[in-house]
Protein backbone atom coordinates (compact mmCIF):
# COMPACT_ATOMS: atom_id res chain seq x y z
CA UNK A 1 0.00 0.00 0.00
CA UNK A 2 2.56 2.58 0.73
CA UNK A 3 3.73 2.11 -3.25
CA UNK A 4 0.43 3.01 -4.27
CA UNK A 5 0.90 6.39 -2.47
CA UNK A 6 3.27 7.94 -3.93
CA UNK A 7 3.13 6.51 -7.32
CA UNK A 8 -0.41 7.77 -8.39
CA UNK A 9 -1.61 10.65 -6.44
CA UNK A 10 -2.49 13.19 -8.45
CA UNK A 11 -5.17 16.19 -9.06
CA UNK A 12 -8.12 14.88 -11.64
CA UNK A 13 -10.95 17.06 -12.82
CA UNK A 14 -12.82 14.60 -10.58
CA UNK A 15 -11.00 15.96 -7.67
CA UNK A 16 -11.49 19.47 -8.40
CA UNK A 17 -15.49 19.45 -8.90
CA UNK A 18 -16.23 17.40 -6.35
CA UNK A 19 -13.64 19.34 -3.92
CA UNK A 20 -15.34 22.97 -4.89
CA UNK A 21 -18.76 21.24 -4.25
CA UNK A 22 -18.09 19.77 -0.58
CA UNK A 23 -16.40 22.57 0.68
CA UNK A 24 -18.98 25.14 -1.04
CA UNK A 25 -22.28 23.28 -0.12
CA UNK A 26 -20.33 22.60 3.76
CA UNK A 27 -19.57 26.72 4.11
CA UNK A 28 -22.51 27.77 2.78
CA UNK A 29 -24.48 24.99 5.43
CA UNK A 30 -22.30 26.03 8.13
CA UNK A 31 -22.55 30.41 7.13
CA UNK A 32 -26.34 29.73 7.13
CA UNK A 33 -26.73 28.00 10.13
CA UNK A 34 -24.64 30.46 11.67
CA UNK A 35 -26.13 33.64 10.65
CA UNK A 36 -28.84 33.16 8.75
CA UNK A 37 -31.22 30.40 10.57
CA UNK A 38 -34.04 33.30 10.91
CA UNK A 39 -34.30 33.89 7.74
CA UNK A 40 -35.20 30.21 6.86
CA UNK A 41 -37.47 29.35 8.82
CA UNK A 42 -39.57 32.78 9.19
CA UNK A 43 -42.82 32.13 7.98
CA UNK A 44 -44.50 34.88 5.74
CA UNK A 45 -48.15 33.79 4.56
CA UNK A 46 -48.71 36.62 2.25
CA UNK A 47 -45.56 35.39 -0.01
CA UNK A 48 -47.05 32.31 -0.32
CA UNK A 49 -45.53 29.85 -2.73
CA UNK A 50 -43.83 32.42 -4.69
CA UNK A 51 -42.63 30.93 -8.53
CA UNK A 52 -38.42 31.34 -8.72
CA UNK A 53 -37.05 33.66 -10.50
CA UNK A 54 -39.62 36.23 -10.13
CA UNK A 55 -38.76 38.13 -6.95
CA UNK A 56 -35.17 38.67 -6.38
CA UNK A 57 -35.57 38.59 -2.37
CA UNK A 58 -36.79 34.97 -3.07
CA UNK A 59 -34.47 34.17 -5.94
CA UNK A 60 -35.92 29.97 -5.81
CA UNK A 61 -39.19 31.37 -4.39
CA UNK A 62 -41.31 30.35 -1.60
CA UNK A 63 -42.91 27.33 -0.09
CA UNK A 64 -46.69 27.00 1.28
CA UNK A 65 -46.22 28.76 4.36
CA UNK A 66 -44.16 31.16 2.47
CA UNK A 67 -40.46 30.63 3.60
CA UNK A 68 -37.62 31.12 1.23
CA UNK A 69 -36.88 27.92 -0.81
CA UNK A 70 -33.45 29.23 -1.24
CA UNK A 71 -32.13 29.85 2.68
CA UNK A 72 -34.50 26.87 3.98
CA UNK A 73 -32.21 24.62 0.80
CA UNK A 74 -29.16 25.82 2.47
CA UNK A 75 -30.26 25.70 6.12
CA UNK A 76 -31.50 21.77 6.10
CA UNK A 77 -28.23 20.94 4.60
CA UNK A 78 -27.53 20.69 8.36
CA UNK A 79 -29.37 17.92 9.11
CA UNK A 80 -27.59 15.86 5.96
CA UNK A 81 -24.53 16.71 6.54
CA UNK A 82 -24.37 16.16 10.42
CA UNK A 83 -26.09 12.62 9.34
CA UNK A 84 -23.52 11.78 7.21
CA UNK A 85 -20.37 12.88 9.49
CA UNK A 86 -21.81 11.47 12.48
CA UNK A 87 -22.43 8.39 11.56
CA UNK A 88 -19.80 6.91 9.76
CA UNK A 89 -17.58 8.43 12.54
CA UNK A 90 -19.27 6.03 14.71
CA UNK A 91 -19.36 3.37 12.35
CA UNK A 92 -15.48 4.03 11.82
CA UNK A 93 -14.69 4.18 15.30
CA UNK A 94 -16.27 0.43 16.34
CA UNK A 95 -16.07 -1.10 13.14
CA UNK A 96 -11.81 -0.24 13.44
CA UNK A 97 -11.74 -1.91 16.77
CA UNK A 98 -13.28 -4.60 16.30
CA UNK A 99 -11.89 -4.95 12.55
CA UNK A 100 -8.35 -5.08 14.19
CA UNK A 101 -9.17 -6.94 17.05
CA UNK A 102 -11.02 -9.78 14.77
CA UNK A 103 -8.20 -10.30 11.94
CA UNK A 104 -5.65 -10.18 14.28
CA UNK A 105 -6.31 -12.46 17.04
CA UNK A 106 -9.29 -14.02 14.60
CA UNK A 107 -10.93 -16.47 17.67
CA UNK A 108 -14.69 -15.44 19.50
CA UNK A 109 -14.60 -11.65 18.17
CA UNK A 110 -14.17 -12.83 14.93
CA UNK A 111 -16.61 -15.42 14.49
CA UNK A 112 -18.93 -12.75 16.13
CA UNK A 113 -17.80 -9.95 13.27
CA UNK A 114 -18.26 -12.65 10.46
CA UNK A 115 -21.68 -13.60 11.73
CA UNK A 116 -23.06 -10.19 12.66
CA UNK A 117 -21.91 -9.61 8.78
CA UNK A 118 -23.70 -12.74 7.35
CA UNK A 119 -27.30 -10.78 9.32
CA UNK A 120 -26.64 -7.26 8.44
CA UNK A 121 -26.11 -8.14 4.72
CA UNK A 122 -29.52 -10.22 4.74
CA UNK A 123 -31.59 -7.30 6.34
CA UNK A 124 -31.27 -3.93 4.68
CA UNK A 125 -30.93 -0.68 6.22
CA UNK A 126 -34.22 -0.02 4.99
CA UNK A 127 -36.05 -2.36 6.67
CA UNK A 128 -33.94 -2.11 9.66
CA UNK A 129 -35.00 1.28 9.90
CA UNK A 130 -38.77 0.67 9.58
CA UNK A 131 -39.11 -1.62 12.15
CA UNK A 132 -36.84 0.32 15.09
CA UNK A 133 -39.15 3.65 13.98
CA UNK A 134 -42.37 1.33 14.28
CA UNK A 135 -40.21 1.37 18.15
CA UNK A 136 -38.74 4.13 19.29
CA UNK A 137 -39.87 6.28 17.03
CA UNK A 138 -38.16 8.66 14.27
CA UNK A 139 -35.89 11.34 15.37
CA UNK A 140 -32.74 12.87 14.03
CA UNK A 141 -30.07 10.63 17.07
CA UNK A 142 -32.32 7.96 16.09
CA UNK A 143 -31.11 7.71 12.59
CA UNK A 144 -27.67 8.43 13.31
CA UNK A 145 -27.97 5.32 16.00
CA UNK A 146 -29.14 2.81 13.15
CA UNK A 147 -26.92 4.07 10.61
CA UNK A 148 -24.33 3.00 12.51
CA UNK A 149 -25.35 -0.09 13.95
CA UNK A 150 -25.86 -1.19 10.49
CA UNK A 151 -22.87 -0.14 9.26
CA UNK A 152 -19.69 -0.44 11.52
CA UNK A 153 -19.33 -3.93 10.17
CA UNK A 154 -18.75 -2.83 6.77
CA UNK A 155 -15.61 -1.23 8.14
CA UNK A 156 -14.82 -4.01 10.30
CA UNK A 157 -14.95 -6.33 7.54
CA UNK A 158 -12.61 -3.81 5.46
CA UNK A 159 -9.87 -4.21 8.39
CA UNK A 160 -10.08 -7.58 9.22
CA UNK A 161 -9.67 -8.17 5.70
CA UNK A 162 -6.67 -5.79 5.36
CA UNK A 163 -5.37 -6.85 8.69
CA UNK A 164 -5.24 -10.76 7.72
CA UNK A 165 -3.07 -9.88 5.08
CA UNK A 166 -0.74 -7.25 6.65
CA UNK A 167 -0.20 -10.06 9.80
CA UNK A 168 1.85 -12.48 8.16
CA UNK A 169 4.22 -9.59 6.22
CA UNK A 170 7.82 -9.32 7.68
CA UNK A 171 7.76 -6.19 9.72
CA UNK A 172 4.35 -7.06 12.19
CA UNK A 173 6.04 -10.23 12.68
CA UNK A 174 9.20 -9.24 13.54
CA UNK A 175 7.62 -6.64 15.69
CA UNK A 176 5.96 -9.60 17.48
CA UNK A 177 9.13 -11.50 17.89
CA UNK A 178 11.22 -8.97 19.53
CA UNK A 179 8.15 -8.54 21.75
CA UNK A 180 6.34 -5.76 21.06
CA UNK A 181 2.89 -5.64 22.99
CA UNK A 182 -0.26 -6.66 20.86
CA UNK A 183 -1.66 -3.41 21.31
CA UNK A 184 1.24 -1.42 20.35
CA UNK A 185 0.94 -3.59 16.77
CA UNK A 186 -2.48 -3.40 16.82
CA UNK A 187 -2.56 0.52 16.61
CA UNK A 188 0.77 1.60 16.14
CA UNK A 189 1.97 -0.65 12.93
CA UNK A 190 -1.44 -1.99 11.39
CA UNK A 191 -3.45 1.11 11.96
CA UNK A 192 -1.75 3.07 9.79
CA UNK A 193 -1.48 0.95 7.14
CA UNK A 194 -5.08 1.02 6.97
CA UNK A 195 -5.91 4.76 6.90
CA UNK A 196 -6.29 4.41 3.10
CA UNK A 197 -8.80 1.88 2.36
CA UNK A 198 -10.91 3.44 5.76
CA UNK A 199 -11.03 7.12 4.12
CA UNK A 200 -12.66 5.74 1.03
CA UNK A 201 -15.20 3.74 2.25
CA UNK A 202 -15.24 6.45 4.89
CA UNK A 203 -16.41 9.20 2.19
CA UNK A 204 -18.43 6.66 -0.22
CA UNK A 205 -20.33 5.99 3.40
CA UNK A 206 -21.05 9.29 4.09
CA UNK A 207 -22.58 9.70 0.56
CA UNK A 208 -24.71 6.75 1.24
CA UNK A 209 -26.02 7.95 3.88
CA UNK A 210 -26.87 11.03 2.90
CA UNK A 211 -28.94 9.64 0.91
CA UNK A 212 -30.66 6.95 3.06
CA UNK A 213 -31.37 9.81 5.92
CA UNK A 214 -33.09 11.85 2.93
CA UNK A 215 -35.33 8.42 1.88
CA UNK A 216 -36.12 7.88 5.50
CA UNK A 217 -37.27 11.20 6.54
CA UNK A 218 -39.07 11.31 2.94
CA UNK A 219 -41.09 8.34 3.92
CA UNK A 220 -41.57 9.06 7.59
CA UNK A 221 -39.30 7.26 9.56
CA UNK A 222 -36.58 9.55 9.76
CA UNK A 223 -35.54 12.64 11.45
CA UNK A 224 -38.49 14.76 12.84
CA UNK A 225 -40.57 16.91 10.31
CA UNK A 226 -40.58 20.29 11.78
CA UNK A 227 -36.47 20.29 11.53
CA UNK A 228 -35.91 21.45 7.94
CA UNK A 229 -34.22 18.89 6.18
CA UNK A 230 -34.08 17.43 2.59
CA UNK A 231 -36.00 14.44 3.11
CA UNK A 232 -38.43 16.27 4.71
CA UNK A 233 -38.44 19.27 2.53
CA UNK A 234 -39.49 16.89 -0.07
CA UNK A 235 -42.06 15.19 1.48
CA UNK A 236 -44.10 18.18 2.06
CA UNK A 237 -43.31 19.27 -1.09
CA UNK A 238 -45.23 16.15 -2.60
CA UNK A 239 -48.39 17.63 -1.67
CA UNK A 240 -47.93 21.01 -3.88
CA UNK A 241 -46.51 19.14 -6.65
CA UNK A 242 -49.47 19.72 -8.99
CA UNK A 243 -49.51 23.59 -8.46
CA UNK A 244 -45.80 24.20 -7.15
CA UNK A 245 -43.20 22.36 -8.87
CA UNK A 246 -40.07 24.40 -7.20
CA UNK A 247 -40.62 23.35 -3.73
CA UNK A 248 -39.75 19.75 -5.20
CA UNK A 249 -37.14 20.20 -7.54
CA UNK A 250 -34.69 22.09 -5.31
CA UNK A 251 -33.97 20.31 -2.33
CA UNK A 252 -33.21 17.25 -4.44
CA UNK A 253 -30.82 18.89 -6.55
CA UNK A 254 -29.10 19.90 -3.25
CA UNK A 255 -29.01 16.40 -2.31
CA UNK A 256 -27.95 15.50 -6.03
CA UNK A 257 -24.84 18.09 -6.03
CA UNK A 258 -23.31 17.21 -2.19
CA UNK A 259 -23.71 13.13 -2.37
CA UNK A 260 -22.05 13.79 -5.90
CA UNK A 261 -19.32 15.58 -4.85
CA UNK A 262 -18.30 13.35 -2.34
CA UNK A 263 -18.58 10.24 -4.62
CA UNK A 264 -16.23 12.23 -7.00
CA UNK A 265 -14.21 12.45 -4.20
CA UNK A 266 -14.26 8.92 -2.92
CA UNK A 267 -13.66 7.60 -6.35
CA UNK A 268 -10.74 9.92 -6.52
CA UNK A 269 -9.42 9.08 -3.72
CA UNK A 270 -9.76 5.09 -4.25
CA UNK A 271 -8.01 5.22 -7.20
CA UNK A 272 -5.38 7.21 -5.51
CA UNK A 273 -4.74 5.45 -2.61
CA UNK A 274 -6.41 1.94 -3.60
CA UNK A 275 -5.65 1.40 -7.05
CA UNK A 276 -7.12 -2.25 -6.44
CA UNK A 277 -10.19 -1.15 -5.48
CA UNK A 278 -10.17 -3.42 -2.55
CA UNK A 279 -12.12 -0.61 -0.41
CA UNK A 280 -15.34 -1.06 -1.99
CA UNK A 281 -15.60 -4.62 -2.14
CA UNK B 1 -19.19 -29.82 -2.90
CA UNK B 2 -21.51 -31.35 -0.46
CA UNK B 3 -19.77 -29.76 2.91
CA UNK B 4 -19.53 -26.16 0.94
CA UNK B 5 -23.06 -26.75 0.52
CA UNK B 6 -23.90 -27.77 3.81
CA UNK B 7 -21.52 -24.84 5.68
CA UNK B 8 -23.47 -22.53 3.30
CA UNK B 9 -26.83 -23.65 4.21
CA UNK B 10 -25.82 -23.53 8.20
CA UNK B 11 -24.89 -20.13 7.93
CA UNK B 12 -28.27 -18.96 6.20
CA UNK B 13 -30.45 -20.99 8.81
CA UNK B 14 -28.55 -18.81 11.42
CA UNK B 15 -28.93 -15.89 9.73
CA UNK B 16 -32.81 -16.76 9.62
CA UNK B 17 -32.71 -17.12 12.86
CA UNK B 18 -31.01 -14.64 14.04
CA UNK B 19 -32.87 -11.94 11.54
CA UNK B 20 -36.50 -12.95 12.83
CA UNK B 21 -35.31 -12.99 16.34
CA UNK B 22 -34.25 -9.83 16.33
CA UNK B 23 -37.31 -8.32 14.43
CA UNK B 24 -39.71 -10.33 17.07
CA UNK B 25 -37.17 -8.95 20.22
CA UNK B 26 -37.23 -5.83 18.43
CA UNK B 27 -41.04 -5.67 18.57
CA UNK B 28 -41.63 -6.42 21.76
CA UNK B 29 -38.97 -4.09 23.17
CA UNK B 30 -40.59 -1.38 24.38
CA UNK B 31 -43.07 -3.46 26.36
CA UNK B 32 -46.86 -3.95 26.17
CA UNK B 33 -47.78 -3.81 22.25
CA UNK B 34 -51.28 -3.72 23.75
CA UNK B 35 -51.09 -0.75 25.81
CA UNK B 36 -49.54 0.68 22.34
CA UNK B 37 -52.85 -0.43 20.28
CA UNK B 38 -54.76 0.53 23.18
CA UNK B 39 -53.47 4.17 22.46
CA UNK B 40 -56.12 6.54 21.08
CA UNK B 41 -58.75 4.24 21.95
CA UNK B 42 -60.00 6.63 24.70
CA UNK B 43 -60.46 4.76 28.26
CA UNK B 44 -59.34 1.66 28.50
CA UNK B 45 -59.86 -0.79 30.89
CA UNK B 46 -57.48 -3.68 32.28
CA UNK B 47 -60.06 -6.02 30.44
CA UNK B 48 -59.27 -4.29 27.13
CA UNK B 49 -55.77 -5.27 27.97
CA UNK B 50 -56.22 -8.21 28.69
CA UNK B 51 -58.57 -8.85 25.83
CA UNK B 52 -56.23 -7.87 23.36
CA UNK B 53 -53.21 -9.93 24.44
CA UNK B 54 -55.36 -13.12 24.98
CA UNK B 55 -56.46 -12.18 20.90
CA UNK B 56 -52.33 -11.55 19.95
CA UNK B 57 -51.07 -14.50 22.12
CA UNK B 58 -49.27 -11.89 24.29
CA UNK B 59 -49.94 -13.62 27.25
CA UNK B 60 -47.87 -16.31 26.20
CA UNK B 61 -43.84 -17.14 26.90
CA UNK B 62 -41.99 -14.63 24.54
CA UNK B 63 -40.39 -18.19 23.18
CA UNK B 64 -43.75 -19.76 22.40
CA UNK B 65 -44.91 -17.04 20.67
CA UNK B 66 -41.52 -16.83 18.63
CA UNK B 67 -41.43 -20.39 17.48
CA UNK B 68 -45.28 -19.95 16.60
CA UNK B 69 -44.13 -16.93 14.42
CA UNK B 70 -41.41 -19.21 12.62
CA UNK B 71 -43.71 -22.21 12.20
CA UNK B 72 -46.26 -19.97 10.64
CA UNK B 73 -43.74 -18.78 8.04
CA UNK B 74 -43.08 -22.37 7.87
CA UNK B 75 -46.72 -23.02 6.84
CA UNK B 76 -48.00 -20.11 5.82
CA UNK B 77 -50.33 -19.41 8.72
CA UNK B 78 -49.16 -15.72 9.71
CA UNK B 79 -52.05 -15.14 11.98
CA UNK B 80 -54.24 -11.77 12.03
CA UNK B 81 -53.42 -8.25 12.04
CA UNK B 82 -54.74 -6.25 14.42
CA UNK B 83 -57.48 -4.60 12.62
CA UNK B 84 -58.57 -8.62 11.61
CA UNK B 85 -57.57 -9.47 7.80
CA UNK B 86 -55.32 -12.45 7.81
CA UNK B 87 -51.57 -11.58 7.54
CA UNK B 88 -50.94 -14.01 4.88
CA UNK B 89 -53.78 -13.16 2.69
CA UNK B 90 -52.51 -9.26 2.88
CA UNK B 91 -48.73 -10.73 2.29
CA UNK B 92 -50.40 -12.96 -0.99
CA UNK B 93 -51.62 -9.74 -2.62
CA UNK B 94 -48.70 -7.76 -1.59
CA UNK B 95 -45.76 -9.66 -2.41
CA UNK B 96 -46.07 -10.37 -5.98
CA UNK B 97 -46.43 -6.36 -6.38
CA UNK B 98 -43.39 -6.15 -5.08
CA UNK B 99 -41.34 -9.05 -6.89
CA UNK B 100 -43.11 -7.72 -10.15
CA UNK B 101 -41.69 -4.12 -9.43
CA UNK B 102 -38.48 -5.69 -8.90
CA UNK B 103 -38.41 -8.43 -11.84
CA UNK B 104 -39.26 -5.49 -14.19
CA UNK B 105 -36.87 -3.05 -12.50
CA UNK B 106 -33.88 -5.61 -13.04
CA UNK B 107 -34.53 -6.88 -16.73
CA UNK B 108 -34.65 -3.05 -16.96
CA UNK B 109 -31.31 -2.30 -15.63
CA UNK B 110 -29.23 -5.72 -17.12
CA UNK B 111 -30.40 -4.51 -20.28
CA UNK B 112 -29.62 -1.24 -20.16
CA UNK B 113 -26.51 -1.98 -18.76
CA UNK B 114 -24.87 -4.69 -20.53
CA UNK B 115 -24.55 -3.13 -23.71
CA UNK B 116 -23.64 0.24 -22.07
CA UNK B 117 -21.23 -1.47 -19.78
CA UNK B 118 -19.28 -3.28 -23.03
CA UNK B 119 -19.41 -0.30 -25.01
CA UNK B 120 -17.38 1.52 -21.88
CA UNK B 121 -15.09 -1.34 -21.53
CA UNK B 122 -14.35 -1.09 -25.09
CA UNK B 123 -13.64 2.03 -25.49
CA UNK B 124 -11.53 1.85 -21.91
CA UNK B 125 -10.47 5.55 -21.35
CA UNK B 126 -11.81 7.35 -24.77
CA UNK B 127 -14.68 9.67 -24.73
CA UNK B 128 -17.84 6.91 -24.69
CA UNK B 129 -16.30 5.40 -21.33
CA UNK B 130 -16.09 8.93 -19.80
CA UNK B 131 -19.41 9.68 -20.83
CA UNK B 132 -20.91 6.41 -18.79
CA UNK B 133 -18.99 6.69 -16.47
CA UNK B 134 -20.10 10.31 -15.68
CA UNK B 135 -23.77 9.08 -16.16
CA UNK B 136 -23.03 6.35 -13.81
CA UNK B 137 -21.61 8.41 -11.02
CA UNK B 138 -24.71 10.85 -11.48
CA UNK B 139 -26.84 7.38 -11.01
CA UNK B 140 -25.42 6.88 -8.04
CA UNK B 141 -25.70 9.73 -6.13
CA UNK B 142 -29.56 10.34 -7.66
CA UNK B 143 -31.70 9.75 -4.14
CA UNK B 144 -34.41 7.26 -5.76
CA UNK B 145 -37.77 8.40 -4.36
CA UNK B 146 -36.37 12.36 -6.29
CA UNK B 147 -35.87 10.47 -9.43
CA UNK B 148 -39.47 9.32 -9.31
CA UNK B 149 -40.89 12.37 -7.78
CA UNK B 150 -38.80 14.02 -11.07
CA UNK B 151 -40.82 11.00 -13.33
CA UNK B 152 -43.91 12.11 -11.82
CA UNK B 153 -43.71 15.41 -12.95
CA UNK B 154 -43.02 15.37 -16.25
CA UNK B 155 -44.40 12.53 -17.20
CA UNK B 156 -47.43 12.54 -15.51
CA UNK B 157 -48.39 16.53 -14.34
CA UNK B 158 -46.55 18.37 -17.35
CA UNK B 159 -46.83 15.86 -20.49
CA UNK B 160 -49.91 14.24 -18.72
CA UNK B 161 -48.60 10.58 -21.07
CA UNK B 162 -48.79 8.42 -17.72
CA UNK B 163 -50.69 7.85 -14.43
CA UNK B 164 -48.93 9.45 -11.40
CA UNK B 165 -49.91 6.63 -9.31
CA UNK B 166 -51.42 3.91 -8.36
CA UNK B 167 -51.42 0.11 -9.61
CA UNK B 168 -53.05 -0.91 -12.86
CA UNK B 169 -52.23 -1.82 -16.56
CA UNK B 170 -49.00 -1.82 -17.58
CA UNK B 171 -49.02 2.09 -18.15
CA UNK B 172 -48.53 1.74 -14.33
CA UNK B 173 -45.77 0.26 -13.74
CA UNK B 174 -43.73 1.80 -16.27
CA UNK B 175 -41.96 5.22 -13.55
CA UNK B 176 -41.36 3.10 -10.94
CA UNK B 177 -40.05 0.31 -12.49
CA UNK B 178 -37.67 2.96 -14.88
CA UNK B 179 -36.61 4.48 -11.69
CA UNK B 180 -35.16 1.56 -9.87
CA UNK B 181 -33.77 0.41 -13.14
CA UNK B 182 -32.24 3.49 -13.50
CA UNK B 183 -30.70 3.87 -10.24
CA UNK B 184 -29.36 0.11 -10.47
CA UNK B 185 -27.98 0.56 -14.06
CA UNK B 186 -25.89 2.78 -12.43
CA UNK B 187 -24.19 0.35 -10.18
CA UNK B 188 -24.16 -2.39 -12.99
CA UNK B 189 -22.83 0.07 -15.50
CA UNK B 190 -19.84 -0.27 -13.67
CA UNK B 191 -20.09 -3.91 -12.48
CA UNK B 192 -20.41 -4.93 -16.63
CA UNK B 193 -17.37 -2.39 -17.67
CA UNK B 194 -15.33 -4.09 -14.72
CA UNK B 195 -15.98 -7.78 -15.49
CA UNK B 196 -15.38 -7.21 -19.48
CA UNK B 197 -12.25 -5.51 -19.09
CA UNK B 198 -10.89 -8.69 -17.27
CA UNK B 199 -12.40 -10.94 -19.69
CA UNK B 200 -11.07 -9.01 -22.68
CA UNK B 201 -7.37 -9.19 -21.65
CA UNK B 202 -7.66 -13.36 -21.73
CA UNK B 203 -6.02 -15.30 -24.13
CA UNK B 204 -9.18 -16.81 -25.84
CA UNK B 205 -10.46 -13.86 -26.69
CA UNK B 206 -7.15 -12.85 -28.62
CA UNK B 207 -7.28 -15.85 -30.21
CA UNK B 208 -11.03 -15.46 -31.48
CA UNK B 209 -10.23 -11.95 -32.84
CA UNK B 210 -6.91 -13.54 -34.73
CA UNK B 211 -9.65 -15.92 -36.03
CA UNK B 212 -11.26 -13.10 -37.60
CA UNK B 213 -14.81 -13.28 -35.92
CA UNK B 214 -16.60 -10.41 -35.99
CA UNK B 215 -16.39 -7.93 -32.98
CA UNK B 216 -19.99 -8.76 -32.01
CA UNK B 217 -19.01 -12.20 -32.11
CA UNK B 218 -16.58 -11.84 -30.09
CA UNK B 219 -17.77 -9.55 -27.58
CA UNK B 220 -21.88 -10.81 -27.15
CA UNK B 221 -21.20 -14.30 -27.90
CA UNK B 222 -17.67 -15.24 -26.49
CA UNK B 223 -16.78 -12.72 -23.69
CA UNK B 224 -20.27 -12.03 -22.20
CA UNK B 225 -20.97 -15.52 -21.98
CA UNK B 226 -17.58 -15.86 -19.85
CA UNK B 227 -18.36 -13.19 -18.00
CA UNK B 228 -21.63 -14.16 -17.01
CA UNK B 229 -21.32 -15.66 -13.55
CA UNK B 230 -19.46 -13.23 -12.38
CA UNK B 231 -22.36 -10.57 -13.43
CA UNK B 232 -25.44 -13.17 -12.07
CA UNK B 233 -23.39 -12.95 -8.63
CA UNK B 234 -23.01 -9.53 -8.86
CA UNK B 235 -26.85 -9.30 -9.56
CA UNK B 236 -28.04 -11.69 -7.50
CA UNK B 237 -26.19 -9.97 -4.25
CA UNK B 238 -27.77 -6.39 -5.43
CA UNK B 239 -31.04 -8.65 -4.53
CA UNK B 240 -31.35 -7.07 -1.34
CA UNK B 241 -30.59 -3.01 -1.92
CA UNK B 242 -33.19 -4.01 -4.93
CA UNK B 243 -35.92 -4.58 -2.10
CA UNK B 244 -34.60 -1.87 0.13
CA UNK B 245 -35.21 0.42 -2.92
CA UNK B 246 -38.34 -0.66 -4.00
CA UNK B 247 -40.00 -0.30 -0.74
CA UNK B 248 -39.01 3.64 -0.97
CA UNK B 249 -40.29 4.01 -4.78
CA UNK B 250 -43.82 2.13 -3.57
CA UNK B 251 -44.58 5.29 -1.31
CA UNK B 252 -43.42 7.69 -3.85
CA UNK B 253 -46.08 5.68 -6.72
CA UNK B 254 -48.82 4.36 -4.14
CA UNK B 255 -47.57 0.82 -5.41
CA UNK B 256 -49.35 -1.48 -3.42
CA UNK B 257 -46.47 -3.89 -2.25
CA UNK B 258 -44.35 -4.97 0.80
CA UNK B 259 -43.05 -1.54 1.43
CA UNK B 260 -46.17 0.22 1.68
CA UNK B 261 -47.90 -2.67 3.62
CA UNK B 262 -44.75 -2.00 5.88
CA UNK B 263 -44.99 1.80 6.19
CA UNK B 264 -48.49 1.47 6.69
CA UNK B 265 -48.50 -1.16 9.62
CA UNK B 266 -45.71 1.04 11.48
CA UNK B 267 -48.31 3.99 11.26
CA UNK B 268 -50.47 2.09 12.75
CA UNK B 269 -48.60 -0.14 15.01
CA UNK B 270 -50.16 -3.26 13.68
CA UNK B 271 -47.04 -5.60 14.54
CA UNK B 272 -48.29 -8.92 13.32
CA UNK B 273 -47.82 -7.45 10.00
CA UNK B 274 -44.77 -5.41 10.19
CA UNK B 275 -42.94 -8.79 11.74
CA UNK B 276 -44.52 -10.57 8.91
CA UNK B 277 -43.04 -8.42 6.05
CA UNK B 278 -39.49 -7.56 7.12
CA UNK B 279 -39.15 -11.57 7.99
CA UNK B 280 -40.61 -12.52 4.85
CA UNK B 281 -38.53 -10.09 3.02
CA UNK B 282 -35.15 -11.33 4.65
CA UNK B 283 -35.92 -14.67 4.62
CA UNK B 284 -36.00 -14.47 0.58
CA UNK B 285 -32.57 -12.42 0.49
CA UNK B 286 -30.94 -14.93 2.35
CA UNK B 287 -32.97 -17.64 0.19
CA UNK B 288 -31.11 -15.52 -2.92
CA UNK B 289 -28.00 -15.06 -1.38
CA UNK B 290 -27.71 -19.16 -0.72
CA UNK B 291 -28.83 -19.34 -4.32
CA UNK B 292 -26.23 -17.38 -5.67
CA UNK B 293 -23.73 -18.68 -3.48
CA UNK B 294 -24.05 -22.41 -4.05
CA UNK B 295 -24.54 -21.97 -7.94
CA UNK B 296 -21.23 -19.93 -7.72
CA UNK B 297 -19.64 -22.64 -6.14
CA UNK B 298 -21.00 -25.27 -8.69
CA UNK B 299 -19.48 -23.02 -11.79
CA UNK B 300 -16.37 -21.86 -10.23
CA UNK B 301 -14.47 -24.62 -7.88
CA UNK B 302 -11.62 -22.23 -6.65
CA UNK B 303 -14.88 -20.51 -4.67
CA UNK B 304 -15.24 -24.01 -2.80
CA UNK B 305 -11.89 -23.86 -1.57
CA UNK B 306 -11.91 -20.76 0.28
Amino acid sequence: MADAHSSSRTFTPEFYVGAVLVVGITLAVITTSLFFAGSATKINLGLRLLPPFTNWAHPLGTDPLGRDVLMRVIYAGRISLIVGFASVAGAVVIGVVFGLISGYFRGITDMFVMRFADVQLALPFILLAITFVAIIGGSLRNTIILLIVSQWVQFARLVRGAVLSLREREFIQSARAIGVSSPVILFRHLLPNLVGPVIVLSTLNVANNILLESSLTFVGVGVDLTIPSWGGMLAEGRTYLQSAWWVSVFPGIAILLTVLGLNLLGDWLRDSLDPTGRATQ
Amino acid sequence: MVQFIAKRCAQAVFVVFAVTLIVALAIRMTGDPAIMLAQGAGSVTEEDLARIREALGLNRPFLTQYFEFLKGLVTGDLGTSFDGYPVSQLVNRALPATLLLAAVSLIFSVVVSIPLGIKAATAKGRWPDQVIRIFSLIGLSFPNFWLGTMFVLAFAITLNWLPASGMGGPSTILMPAATMGLILTATNVRLVRGAMLETLQSQYIMVARAKGLSENVVLYKHALKNCAITLVTYFGLQFGGLLGGIVIIERVFNWQGMGTLAFDAVAARNYPVLQAVIAILSLMIVLVNLLVDIAYGFLDPRIRAE
